[in-house]
């Protein structure tokens, strides 16, 4: 197999094992299949709605759903572009990522829809009850990224062709999904895993890799320093257990991505010192995180965090956060990130 | 003299300055003349008998002072060709005095004055012969003529054509890289097809029009050569494919030129007819696959002197009076663009009136607003003149900033250096004030892509915040931009790709484990960490059976994310090779210069001493297969004898593949692993692969049904 994240990660409803209600909530949805309504997962990263998702089409369609393949389609832009894109689909579903289209997934999203609406699916299979499941899941990755044409688009769709397509829409946020689709969706919200259950989760992988855990005290700081994100907590036992020949000690140092640690370096730079060769350093740090695709926003997130630990007073916090939520606003409606970021490093400069 | 035009002649068919109907006739003559002297004689591709004769070389006293060297001209007498010139110029002079009668006539001088002979090119001589060579070496192919020896350069083309058959051109607008292909190509005896961006040179409709331009018999009387003007624009991929396509089908049929042909449907062309490419923009994304096949000619502005002297015979026969001092003006002004000048010379001739031309030209509005480069501008912002009124000043910067028009990168280059000029300030409070105005910027220039860009106009202002800010008088030297937007560009496209690579890899791999998993969270958690296990340092560790598992562990990552181990030059490293991961992890992950240092310093060792555990699990496996394949050896004497078995095991083999029970890649991997009932009688299968039995080997039959 693979990295544990992959190895460990539940094919099937049972096997959920954490935010128990919301399990309970999916399975009474699987139990009755043929009114599975249009899907809305929205939680943060790695709080597992992709895991929840593909656990719900296992227990309605069996096994069958993780058996996927890739095909190349081609789509025709209205200026006679031709656009290959790889979808992957099993028997049950088909899989679509708006980022890898740009700006043409209205089109991707039409012209997919109703290539699967068109078809009646037929199961020859019968199941319990006798009746024959006769749609397909159209699973739509990072749904917060469709453009608004192209959730314009989905929105008859989605009444229209209801008989032969569900739709499972997965996103980080609902705030930039315009109302129309949230009314027509059954809105699921994936919460974080908390400590605990995350400490549980990675006592378990620990205990069947045979990573020696000292104490549960190292589980507890990396279930800290995930801030409830499962992935990275799983991805950290392991770097740090195969670094630390399987050994996991109270005093093992936690290993974070390069990118994290630049920013906190970052914070630490602009409290230190307030200068115009200063702003030239950070300048060429901000240049190097935007270029290794670190989006700005999370930057200026990570900073503004790593600011608001750093200072002490009340009023600098405030004032900290009041730049930060500015910048934030200039981040999403212009399109150079670097004007915006430096500008949000100089004023944090002379708020302190 | 008469003699020694003959015999140029009858060299190349090739006329130089063609289009003389008289010298044609010479031709044939001088073949019949020289019919009997038993000279070479062949048949050209037109069908014509073209008789070569052995080149005389008579005393040539009379050029013996001249400047032309032997190896300089490309077999044609030269000093003759020169005689033909004066008496040739001589006629034409008459031409021009006729035209001079009526000055205001409707032609652009452009076009009247564009050059129709050799020496009337005022570009770059040196470019210009390197252009005439390029297309001389053509001759044995085309016209067959042969070459004096130092044009030989391709050794190894059986038609002695040059190496690249393209010919690509390139240089800044107005140079005249058209005029010299056009002169050029048919001085050297050629009929020009032009093809340029007003054609339509997209999908099929302009292959059809090259294959026929470049491969069909014409009834003209020259050989055609195919000018492609303005090639790097962004539609022309199409049009750029079939040339690349062409030039391809051309070295594939040269490679087969001694071969006989043995099937007919092999379409592949030999390329007998020149092609000249010319584009503005080397650099072009659509020239990138065009560019290896091509000899490259850079074209330069002309030299001053070369463009007055040409302006200077064209106002005196177009009856122009204009001092010296305002044809400098206009060179200086116009770049190099020699267009332009004669553009501007005919605006001045015929909308002038007398008592302009003949004051003082005042050439300022005659700039069509030069813009000054957005570099010495954005320097300028930051110069405070001190016996200047900033009123003033700051108007005129408003006026020059809008002219140039390219606000975007003006405030990148302010924006780029105001951290490195001197200006009075408090601490960071300017900076900080500045983002505002940024912002600003960027708002306006984002309309550009949502209300037309009306509000563009208003991006002047900000450049000017920033001289009004950062503007001080102690700024004097001019400050290199350096251009962190375009590295930052490429760096980011680059990381992009290698994140796309492997994502798209894995998924191919297997999709039911990859689609968990986001390009974003790839970037932001997975494939750090992964960097961080594939470089941990197992070296120390005592226990060898924990050592072992995190080998094993490891050694399943790499495989399946399809990372390679290779030695590779690293940037810090001058020569040295060290070991890395590709496709390149650490670069995409890496961000502090620290941990970057460990890529160099550290990581090679743990690194090896991974790749060393792996080819020690490889030898080992290795081992196993060889041990396998002595005792198959000792088993095939066996299975000789027993025949029917083996019929019998090609039958069941028949139909295992019918239903697909066993595949036959499986059988290699089966063969490895060790097997356990040695004592037991084993049934031999032979087996064979593909439609005629190609392949033959022995299989157990105990490996074929598990």
């Amino acid at each position: 197999m693979s990295l544990w994240v992959d190895k460990y990660r539940p094919r099937s409803l049972d096997g959920l094992n954490h935010s128990k209600h919301l399990t309970s909530v999916l399975q009474s949805i699987a139990h009755q299949p043929r009114d599975l309504p249009h899907l809305l997962l929205y939680g943060p990263n790695g709080s597992g709605k992709k895991t929840r998702c593909m656990a719900l089409l296992e227990s309605i369609f069996g096994q069958g759903v993780y058996k996927m393949k890739i095909d190349v389609r081609q789509f025709v832009t209205p200026s006679n572009r031709k656009l290959d894109l790889n979808v992957v689909s099993s028997a049950y579903h088909l899989e679509i990522t708006p980022s890898d289209m740009g700006i043409n997934d209205r089109i991707v999203i039409q012209q997919l829809l109703k290539e699967v609406a068109q078809m009646e699916q037929v199961d020859f299979q019968e199941s319990q009850d006798g009746l024959a499941h006769r749609y397909k899941c159209v699973v739509i990755n990072e749904a917060d990224s469709l453009t608004r044409d192209a959730q314009a688009a989905l929105r008859r769709t989605m009444e229209k062709y209801s008989r032969n397509v569900r739709l499972i829409m997965l996103c980080d946020s609902v705030s930039s999904i315009i109302s129309p689709i949230k009314s027509r969706c059954f809105m699921v919200r994936c919460p974080a895993p908390h400590n605990d259950e995350t400490v549980n989760i990675l006592n378990h992988v620990a205990s069947k890799e045979k990573v020696q855990v000292e104490s549960d005290e190292v589980l507890k700081i990396i279930a800290q320093e995930s801030e409830g994100n499962l992935r990275k907590a799983l991805l950290m036992l392991e770097s740090m257990a195969l670094c630390n020949e399987m050994q996991l000690k109270k005093s093992t140092p936690v290993i974070k991505p390069d990118w994290e640690s630049v920013i906190l370096k970052l914070a630490a730079k602009i409290q230190k010192e307030k200068s115009v060769g200063c702003l030239v350093e950070c300048r060429a740090v901000l240049y190097d995180l935007l270029a290794h695709c670190i989006p700005a926003r999370t930057i200026l997130q990570e900073l503004t965090f790593a600011l608001l630990r750093n200072s002490s007073s009340d009023k600098a916090k405030i004032a900290i956060l009041q730049t930060s939520s500015n910048f934030d606003e200039r981040l999403s409606l212009g399109n150079k990130p670097i004007y915006h970021l430096e500008g949000f490093v100089a004023r944090a400069m002379c708020s302190m | 003299m008469d003699y020694k035009v003959h015999n140029c002649a009858s060299i190349g068919e090739s006329f130089l300055f063609g289009g003389f109907e008289g010298e044609k006739e010479s031709v044939k003559e001088a073949g019949n003349e020289g019919a009997n002297n038993g000279d070479l004689e062949f048949i050209s591709g037109s069908g014509k008998v073209v008789r070569l004769r052995k080149r005389v070389y008579s005393p040539t006293e009379k050029y013996r002072g001249s400047l032309w060297h032997e190896d300089e001209n490309y077999g044609i007498n030269i000093n003759a060709l020169l005689d033909n010139i004066e008496s040739d110029s001589g006629s034409s002079g008459h031409h021009q005095d006729t035209k001079i009668a009526k000055p205001y006539n409707n032609e652009l001088w452009v076009e009247k004055w564009r050059p129709r002979k050799f020496i009337d090119l005022v570009g770059n001589e040196k470019t210009n012969r390197r252009v005439l060579r390029w297309l001389r070496q053509w001759s044995p192919a085309v016209f067959q003529e042969s070459l004096p020896q130092p044009l030989y350069e391709n050794e190894y083309d059986p038609l002695q054509r040059p190496a690249k058959k393209v010919l690509l051109l390139h240089g800044p607008p107005g140079v005249g890289k058209t005029s010299v292909a056009h002169v050029i190509a048919k001085q050297a005896g050629y009929s020009v097809t032009e093809l340029n961006a007003s054609d339509e040179r997209g999908g099929w409709q302009v292959r059809d029009k090259i294959l026929n331009t470049l491969f069909n018999h014409t009834f003209n009387q020259s050989p055609v050569c195919l000018v492609a003007d303005e090639i790097d624009g962004t539609l022309e991929s199409g049009f750029i494919k079939v040339l690349i396509d062409v030039v391809n089908a051309d070295t594939r049929a040269t490679r087969k030129i001694g071969v006989p042909k043995k099937d007919k449907k092999n379409k592949d062309k030999l390329l007998l007819r020149p092609i000249i490419a010319v584009c503005n923009n080397l650099y072009a994304p659509a020239l990138e696959k065009l560019k290896p096949l091509c000899e490259i000619v850079p074209f330069k502005r002309p030299s001053d002197f070369s463009l007055n002297e040409r302006l200077d015979t064209i106002c005196k026969v177009e009856g122009v009076k204009v001092n010296s001092k305002s044809l400098k003006d206009l060179i200086d002004l116009s770049q190099g663009d020699v267009r332009s000048c004669v553009n501007n010379l005919q605006f001045w001739a015929t909308g002038a009136s007398p008592q302009s031309s003949s004051s003082s030209m005042d050439t300022d509005p005659m700039g069509k607003d030069f813009s000054s480069s957005w570099y010495g501008l954005v320097n300028s912002i930051f110069q405070k003149d001190p016996h200047r009124d900033p009123r003033d000043q700051l108007s005129s910067l408003s006026q020059k900033i809008e002219m140039n028009g390219n606000y975007d990168r003006i405030v990148q280059g302010c924006h780029s250096i105001f951290p490195r000029v001197k200006y009075s300030d408090n601490g960071v409070a300017k900076p900080s004030q500045i983002a505002d105005w940024t912002y600003f910027h960027d708002l306006m220039d984002k309309s550009l892509y949502q209300h037309n860009g009306e509000l563009m106009r208003y991006c002047a202002c900000v450049p000017l915040q920033f001289a009004l800010m950062f503007g001080d008088i102690a700024n004097k030297e001019d400050i290199m931009i350096k251009n962190s937007q375009y590295e930052f560009n490429e760096l980011r496209k680059f990381i992009t790709d290698i994140t796309n690579w492997i994502a798209y890899q894995t998924l191919k791999r297997s999709p039911a484990v990859q689609i968990f998993t986001s390009r974003q969270s790839l970037i932001f958690e997975t494939l750090p960490y992964l960097d961080e296990m594939i470089s941990a340092d197992v070296s120390k560790c005592k226990n060898l059976h924990v050592k072992q598992v995190i080998y094993d562990g490891l050694a399943e990552l790499l495989n399946f994310y399809q990372l390679n181990m290779v030695t590779r030059n690293h940037d810090s490293l001058e020569g040295k090779k060290i070991l890395t991961i590709d496709p390149p992890l650490d670069q995409i992950v890496l961000l502090d210069k620290k941990r970057k240092q460990e890529v160099v310093s550290k990581r090679p060792g743990s690194l090896n001493f991974l790749l060393a555990k792996f080819e020690e699990n490889k030898a080992r496996k290795r081992h196993a297969d060889q041990a396998i394949g002595k005792r198959e050896k000792e088993g095939e004497a066996r299975v000789k004898r027993s025949k029917t078995a083996m019929a019998s095991g090609n039958t069941i083999d028949f139909f295992k593949t019918q239903y697909g029970i066993s595949e036959p890649s499986k059988l290699d991997t089966e063969a490895s692993t060790p097997r356990h009932q040695e004592d037991e009688i084993r049934i031999w299968v032979r087996y064979k692969e593909g439609f005629s039995d190609a392949v033959r080997k022995n299989v157990s039959w105990s490996s074929l049904w598990s």
